[in-house]
């Protein structure tokens, strides 16, 4: 395809210029698969908002309207504070043991930075998740071995999502986060009893380094380096069964024998 | 922009809010309790928002942040992150479904996305934001939110054509 999809969704979305169109209209004459896209971008041209107004039955707001032309509440305290400290672990960890020179984390300054949002995401996604959440059945091996491959590229070492089957936690999936083309997976799991938990991991150039234990409000978080990668395990785990977890991760990633 | 003209200028986004919040909330109870803390927050930035700019856009960049950072991790333990739109509540019943079938298929289709590409697609399609203010109320760089939408309109396109397959085989038989 010769044209770029947003070009093609703009072109769509009536927001180019006649020379524009015209460009656009010339092109497509001699690309199949960018008039293919255009005529499903087309067919998905449909009453958005008139459905969203129509169906979407909105309450009797009135008691917020007065409340809103009358006075400035106070704010509300947040409700996620608690994930906050992780968050701020994590980057730190990231910041300092693995970027030092290219991502400065300032020291006695933690204003927040991309390395920050980025990863308050990570530790966001994982506060996220219930048991419910990933109550799905298990992927099949081949969607596990995609998965893992991607992360192999773009982390640029083979990595393995550690098994840990027989310790009744099962694989559900990984993913890949990338900000200024740095990238860090997430492999999430979900044991048979308590909180999902991940682990994250990351191209490091720094060196080997054992594990290392903190507990943010409830929520364990424990880093580790082996091989010129970073791992960090996140999860609301007792101690004693997490430990199982991350023998075997270290074990299956050689880390230890 | 004087006190009352924002305040009067908020109260007036209050269906447009309350619909995206019962998307994203997926009942009464906390797309009322998102609509509110939006704007608690927007009323005590105000002295942030920027004279000549888009209040919706605006308003919409607080409630996305209030979700992600404090009320979604909430839904989802409570189990209303997936579930049907029509089972939702999310559709108003009360009216008649004569003539309303089509756009019920269309909200559903956009209620199918993963929740990336149905912002994308609502904040864009619903609300009327541009691929910029949509890709900022996100906190995604613009080339992300154009590939959601492109994602998104697919998927679409595919649940709209598989529909109209099924209708067409019912009819037939």
């Amino acid at each position: 395809m010769t044209i770029p999809e947003d070009r093609l969704l703009a072109y769509v979305d009536g927001l180019l210029s006649p020379e524009e169109i015209a460009d656009i209209e010339r092109r497509l004459a001699d690309d199949p698969e960018a008039s293919e896209l255009v005529d499903a971008l087309r067919r998905s041209d449909l009453p958005y908002r008139e459905a969203a107004e129509t169906l979407i039955a909105v309450p009797d707001l009135s008691h917020l309207a007065e409340t809103i032309r009358d006075h400035v509440p106070a704010r509300r305290p947040s409700l996620l504070s608690r994930y906050a400290p992780v968050a701020a672990a994590i980057a730190v960890f990231f910041a300092i043991g693995l970027l030092a020179g290219q991502y400065v984390f300032p020291p006695t300054q933690p204003e927040p930075t991309k390395w920050t949002v980025w990863l308050d995401r990570i530790a966001s996604y994982q506060a996220l998740y219930s048991r419910s959440t990933l109550a799905m059945g298990n992927p099949p091996p081949a969607r596990r071995l995609r998965q893992m491959e991607r992360i192999s590229k773009a982390i640029g070492t083979p990595i393995v999502a550690p098994d840990l089957s027989s310790l009744d936690a099962d694989f559900k999936y990984a993913r890949l986060y990338k900000l200024d083309g740095l990238a860090l997976a997430q492999i999430a799991y979900l044991p048979k009893t308590g909180e999902p938990f991940s682990l994250c991991l990351m191209k490091t150039d720094s060196p080997d380094e054992s594990p290392r234990y903190s507990t943010a409000h409830g929520i364990n978080v424990v880093t580790w380096r082996h091989g010129g990668v970073a791992y960090v395990y996140v999860g609301e785990t007792p101690r004693d069964v997490m430990d199982r977890y991350i023998a075997a991760m270290r074990v299956q990633s050689g880390a230890r024998s | 922009m004087s006190t009352d003209s924002f305040n009067d200028d908020l109260t007036a986004l209050l269906p447009r809010l309350w619909r995206y919040a019962m998307v994203k909330c997926r009942n009464p109870d906390g797309a009322g309790d998102l609509v509110q803390a939006t704007c608690e927050r927007a009323l005590s930035r105000r002295h942030q928002f920027q004279a000549g700019t888009r209040l919706d856009a605006w308003t919409i960049t607080i409630m996305q942040s209030i979700w992600k950072n404090d009320l979604r991790r909430d839904a989802i333990r409570r189990g209303e992150g997936f579930v049907d739109v029509e089972q939702a509540g999310l559709i108003d019943t009360t009216e008649p479904a004569d003539g309303k079938i089509f756009l019920s298929e269309v909200l559903t289709a956009v209620d199918q996305l993963p929740e990336a590409q149905k912002d994308a697609v609502y904040l864009v399609y619903v609300e009327g934001l541009s691929y910029e203010q949509a890709a900022a109320a996100l906190d995604i760089p613009a080339g992300t939110l154009t590939s959601r939408l492109v994602r998104g309109r697919l998927k679409i396109a595919e649940l709209v054509r598989d529909r109209s397959d099924d209708e067409r085989s019912q009819k037939q038989t």
